[in-house]
Order: structure tokens, then sequence, then C-alpha cells
């Protein structure tokens, strides 16, 4: 579904993933662990499409289709999904509305009938329920004022809304609570189905308790320098990266 | 900086004009001439000091600091005769009204109040038949003409007198509770098509003693003319313990039009005044705030949005008075400038000496949605006491690339992200207006006057559906509470 091929990409000039490659079939759960500042949320942000990052060399195709052929929204009505590490605050955009027009923008684009009021708030109702968010967080401003976990669970609650074929999901388990990493999972394996895949960007094993993945990638300068199966982020947990950077030949360099 | 640069106060200007003895340009000249002298001794009286006062003040100079980017130079060069009758019927002016339809509204159109009768507690000015109470609470007394330094709100005053300029008054008794709207409409279609022509009003809101009102101001100017001016002064005075929720609207659709607008707010103890102001449209429009925090307890909050676009410019003048200590005022004026339009915010807040426990907070944000659009800031604190809060602040920006890309990232097309963002920015300057009706219809009108650029905003409202429609409304957190 997703091949990322010797992906080169730079912010400001300054280079950051380094020949990244990464196949991901549907079906397929994969996790990406790294270090802090190894390039993780730089590989979600740049599948997404954000204009702050050059792509200078490679290839990701998604679906059959050059990735970079698309724009940002195109990316999303395609079925792309992500679910920020931090996602931003929209002062006076009502939460409900803007989740409504999202909704009908990708139902739209898939030559799918719109959500009139009724028919949309019965989905809201259904998916807010999976989250377990309180209705009241739909009347105010997108992320306005939420907690760090809130904002999280509202990134899951846009993910199930949208119900995409790739779900990228940045660190949503970082700051959230035992009942939240439990909501967060099944968001993830509520969209789940044979066609669809994920890619699980996280530092902690826990969540992996949750949403077992079939691949687990570790990405450090820019690269996947190792990749293993669940076995892997257990061990990641025990022993820390330096075991894999030194086999890899990058202890020295950090 | 240089002699010729620097700024000249008022009375520095004063001095300077008498003692050159500055010949009245074509404008002056058109404005004072048109004195009639057949009126009561009263008039006469009053008239003969507004015109001294006038003298006094002349025609702005872009060396005051209060006009220095506002030019007039096109409105000095001709005589503006006032506007004639218009063929319209006032009804054509109630689906523009942003307030409920049962509420007593005063309409006035080209300068000319069209009730009969008048709502209960509207009169209006007339030198002969107004007390001189009522003359003064308008600002048509001896003393407040010699005091008064403003050129426009002079020749206002001027025009009321003479009998050209419609001034309702409008008194809301002790403790009682009022609605009203006031729209005052401008239809330059009376002109032939090279004519220039000029329009006026005076309106006066004396909120008695605890009692609480809610008024809607709007000020629409509409049709073609290659110069014409609106000219409006309008005096709120809150009493003791009174509450006033006033909503201006200064909408010009037409371009050459000059709207200048003064708003003199007088506070006793304990009244509060929460006034919202919305500058529309593509010509020169300025907006003069003159406040005065008279009384221990009192309370001013302006929540201003300015939305222009295509070559407009607009103009924040404002000067927020503590006479008294323990006083607040809150200031926030947003703008959202697109195409070449302009924005100049020159706000003050002055602290008197001994106004102790004095609070005053004023921020000023410009959004500029396009690379020609400008925007200049210019807050000043003159605070002459210690024991004072006071804080100020100014933002100039694009929309944030952050916001847009989570947007965008959501399946959003690129000009529905911009106008839902933009309208967010505007928002919260809708916060305060308290009644949901009028909170709902104003929303309307913000919405209206975004369409009407010719980037981003339009494109949203073409393609997005839901935009178009009512359905718009819940995209503000504002209607939607
Ligand atoms: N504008 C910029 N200019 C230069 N370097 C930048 C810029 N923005 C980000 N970086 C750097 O890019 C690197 C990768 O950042 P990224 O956010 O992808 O890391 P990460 O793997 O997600 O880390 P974390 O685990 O802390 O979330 C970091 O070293 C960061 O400092
Ligand atoms: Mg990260």
């Amino acid at each position: 579904m997703l091949h990322i091929t010797n992906l080169h990409a730079s912010i400001d000039g300054t280079p950051i993933l380094k020949g990244l490659s990464l196949d991901i079939n549907p079906g397929e759960i994969h996790a990406i662990m790294g270090p802090n500042g190894s390039g993780k949320s730089t590989l979600s942000k740049v599948l997404a499409g954000h204009p702050a990052y050059e792509v200078t060399e490679g290839t990701v195709t998604f679906q059959g289709k050059n990735l970079f052929d698309l724009s940002p929204d195109e990316r999303a009505r395609a079925g792309v999904f992500l679910a920020f590490q931090y996602p931003v605050e929209l002062p006076g955009v009502n939460n409900r509305a803007f989740l409504k027009l999202a909704v009908n923008a990708t139902r739209k684009a898939n030559d799918q009938p719109e959500l009139d009021d009724v028919a949309f708030e019965a989905l809201l109702r259904d998916k807010a329920a999976v989250v377990q968010m309180d209705t009241e967080f739909l009347d105010r401003a997108v992320n306005e004022g939420f907690s760090g976990g809130e904002k999280k669970r509202n990134e899951i609650l846009q993910m199930a809304l949208l119900d995409p074929t790739l779900a990228i999901l940045d660190e949503t388990d970082s700051g959230l609570d035992i009942d939240a990493l439990r909501i967060v999972a099944d968001g993830v394996n509520t969209i789940m189905t044979p066609d669809k895949a994920a890619l699980v960007i996280t530092h902690y094993q826990r969540l992996l308790d949750y949403i077992k993945p079939d691949v687990v990638h570790v990405l450090a300068h820019g690269r996947i320098i190792k990749t293993g199966g669940p076995e892997l982020a257990l061990k990641l947990e025990e022993q820390g990266y330096d075991w894999i950077l030194e086999e890899a030949g990058l202890l020295s360099a950090v | 900086m240089t002699a010729v640069l620097k700024a000249l106060n008022p009375v520095e200007h004063t001095r300077q004009r008498l003692k050159t003895a500055v010949a009245l340009n074509p404008f002056e000249e058109g404005m004072l001439r048109t004195s009639r002298n057949d009126g009561s001794e009263t008039m006469n009286a009053l008239l003969a000091s507004a015109t001294e006062a006038y003298h006094r003040v002349g025609f702005p100079s872009r060396r005051q600091e209060a006009w220095k980017y506002v030019n007039l130079s096109a409105l000095a060069a001709q005589s503006l005769p006032y506007l004639l009758p218009s063929h319209f019927h006032s009804n054509a002016i109630e689906f523009t009204s942003v307030w409920p339809k049962e509420w007593p509204t005063v309409v006035a159109l080209n300068g000319r109040v069209m009730n009969s009768p008048l709502p209960d507690g509207v009169t209006l000015l007339s030198a002969t038949k107004s007390s001189p109470e009522t003359l003064s609470l308008a600002g048509l007394s001896h003393e407040a003409l010699a005091n008064n330094d403003d050129t426009f709100s002079l020749l206002n005053a001027c025009g009321v007198l003479q009998g050209h300029v419609a001034g309702p008054v409008w008194v809301v008794p002790k403790e009682s509770v009022a609605n009203g709207g006031l729209p005052s409409v401008w239809d330059w279609s009376t002109l032939s098509n090279e004519e220039a022509g000029q329009c006026a009003m005076r309106g006066t809101v004396v909120v008695e003693e605890s009692a609480k009102a809610t008024l809607v101001v709007d000020l629409t100017s509409m049709g073609f003319s290659p110069l014409s001016l609106s000219n409006i002064h309008l005096n709120f005075s809150v009493e003791s313990h009174a509450e006033l929720d006033v909503v201006v609207i200064q909408d010009s659709q037409t371009t050459g039009h000059v709207s200048l607008v003064t708003v003199a707010t007088q506070l006793s103890a304990h009244a509060r005044c929460t006034l919202t102001t919305l500058s529309l449209g593509q010509g020169l429009a300025r907006l003069n705030l003159d406040t005065h925090l008279n009384a221990e307890g009192s309370e001013f909050n302006h929540q201003g949005l300015v939305i222009q676009h295509q070559a407009a410019q607009a103009f924040t003048h404002s000067v927020v008075n503590h006479v008294v200590g323990n006083t607040t005022s809150h200031q926030w004026v947003k703008a959202i400038l697109n195409d070449q339009a302009k924005h100049d915010f020159d706000g003050t807040i002055v602290v008197a000496s001994m106004a102790t426990g004095a609070s005053a907070n004023q921020l000023n944000n410009n959004l500029l949605l396009s690379g020609h659009a400008r925007a200049l800031a210019r807050p000043q604190l003159r605070i002459d006491t210690d024991d004072v809060q006071c804080s100020h602040g100014a933002t100039v920006g694009q929309l944030s690339d952050d916001q847009l890309f989570y947007l965008l990232s959501r399946g959003l097309p690129d000009s529905v992200s911009r106008c839902l963002l933009t309208y967010g920015f505007a928002q919260a300057a809708l916060d305060e207006i308290r009644h949901p009706e009028v909170k709902a219809m104003l929303t309307q009108r913000v919405l209206a006057a975004l369409g009407q650029s010719e980037s981003p905003v339009e494109n949203c409202l073409m393609d997005c559906t839901q935009c178009h429609s009512h359905a718009h409304e819940p995209v503000l957190t504002s209607a939607n509470r």
C-alpha cells in the first residue's frame, strides 16, 4: 500500500531524512520507535505533505500513485490521515462544524453523498462514544484550551470519523492516562480492516500491548536502521537504543 | 527628528493657524457658507460658537498625529452639498437590519429621519425646540463647542444646528430596560454621476441611572459617487449604574466614500458600556473613539473588527481617558485586510494623575490575507500615576502555516481552510455581544463582508455550500453557544 524508497527530506536546508525506505502492505500495523530528534515526526509530516519540508530524493507511492503528486488535502481525501504529535489550536473554529466539513469533503471526493446534519450527528455520536469524548468538546473551538490528552482524543475522533486507509499516529499515546491509552488503541482497532494499514510512532512498548504491530522499525539519524517483529519493541524497552546504534555503527556519531 | 516632521498638538496647531491665517479650502468654504441666519437666537449663538471653534481648529493636517496617514486632499478640494432625499422607501432598509424586527427603530435616510411617530423616548434635535440640557448632551453647548477640537464633529454640529443633519436623541429612563435600532442609510444614487456629496448624522443616547439598553447603529452607504462623505457623530452618555451594549456598524460599499465616525462616550459611577464596532467596505473609513471614564467603578469594553478589501483604508483612532481611579477599560481591535487594504490603529490610554487603581488594556491584531495589505499599529500609554495596571500590544501577521496545514490534512480544500481560519480570527470580536439574535445576525454580516474580497474567502464562499448557506452559523463558536 505504501512504498517509501530512499527518502531524503530537509527542513530549512537541514537534511533530516537521509535515505529512508519502508513498505507497508494492506492489513498491517507498523510501529516506528527511535530516539528523540531522529526524524519520526518529520517522516509523518512529509507523508502528509507539510510545505515546510523539502523532499530532495526518493519516491513514495500510496496505492500505486505517486504521493508527491497530491496536495496535502488531496492526500487526506485519498485516505492518508495523520494524528499529530502536537495538534494545533484553532481559535474561533467550531469543532463540530469543522468535523462535518472534513467528513463531507472526503465523502464528496469519493463520490459518496454528503451527510446532512441528522446523519452527521448520528455518526458523530457513534464515534464520540468510541473515544469516550464528552460532547461538550464538540461545541468548543478546535483544540482550544483542550488538555494534552483531550487533544489526542480529538485526533482519534477525527481518525474514526474519516476512516482513513492509512493512519499515521505520531506519539498519540504520549501524555495519555491508562484509560485513554486503551481508547486510542480501540480507535485504531475499530478502523483496521484487511484493506487498511497503520503506522504507529511511539516511544513506549506499552501502547503495543493494545495495538499489536506486525512490524517494528527503529528510526535513527533519518533512516530505518533495524526492522523486526513485536519482540524488538520489548527488547528496546529493556535495553534502550545503544545496542542497535552500535550495531549500525552510529553510536560514536551521537 | 526635524522640526517639519514633528507632529503638532492641537494647541500648537491652532496657534500656527492663527498666525498664518490659513485661507479656507473649498470644502470648508462650502460648509461654513451654508450657514442659515434665519433661525432663533439660540441657534444663531450656538452656530456662532461652532463656527468660531471651527476657525480655531481648521481642516485636519497630516502633521497632526491623529490624522497622520489620512489623506483628505480630495475632500478638501471641493465643496460637498448635502444629499437630497432618496427615492427609496424606508422599508427597503429593513431587510438588512441586524436586530430583531420588533425593536423600536429610528430610520434615517439621506440624513432625514423617516419615522413618524418616533418611538418612545426619542426626540429630534432642534436648535429651537430642544432644551438646553438636551442640546448639551448632544455636545451642542457653548462650552462643549469651545472645547471641541475635532473638525468634523464641529462641521456636524453646524449641520445639525442648521437643520441639514438628523439628530435623534434617545433617552432610556431611569431603571428601565430598552432595545433599539438606529439604521442610517446614505443613498448616493440621488446624485448624478459626476457629482460629489455629503451626509451627516448626530445621534445621542442617554442611559439614565440604573437603566439597561441595547442599541445597534447601522451606518450604511450605498450607490455610487466619485466622492462622498458621511460624517457621523455619536454621543453615548451612560449614567450611574446604567449599562449600554452598543453595536456600531460602519459599512461603506461605495468606493470613493469617506466615512468618518466619532463615538464619544461618557461614563458615570459604576456605569458600563460595551461597544462593538464593525468597519467594513472599500472606501476610507475612520473610527474615532473618545471615551471618558469619569467616575469610580465605570467600565468600558470595546471590541472592534475591521474588514477591508481592495484599496480600502481604515483608521481606528481611540483615546480612552481614565479621568479617575478604579476604572476599567478593555479594548481589542482586530483587522482583516485583503488585497491592498490598509489599517492604521492609533490608540492611546490616558490615566490622569491621582487615578489610582485604574486598569486598562488594549490589543490590536491585524491579519493580512494578501501580500499587498498593510497594517500599522501605534498603541500609546500616557500615564500620570503609579498605581495602575495597564497593558497594550499589537500584532501583524498572516494565517499560520501550521493551522492551515492542520485543516488541509483533514481533507479541507485550501480555500475552505483559509476561510475557516479567517472566520476564526474575526469571531472573537463578536464575543461580547450579549444579545444572541444580534450576535447571530452580525455574524452573517461579517461573513458577507469576508465574502466580498477577491481572494481566498470568496472562493470559499463559492466552493463550499456549507459556507454559503445558513449552516454557516455553527462554523463560528459564538453563534453556536
Ligand atoms: N526548522 C528546522 N531547522 C533545522 N532542524 C529542524 C527544524 N525543525 C526540526 N528540526 C530538527 O529535525 C530533527 C527531527 O525532528 P523530529 O520532530 O522529526 O524528531 P522526532 O523523531 O519526531 O523526535 P521526538 O521523539 O522528540 O518527537 C530534530 O533534530 C529537530 O531539531
Ligand atoms: Mg516527534
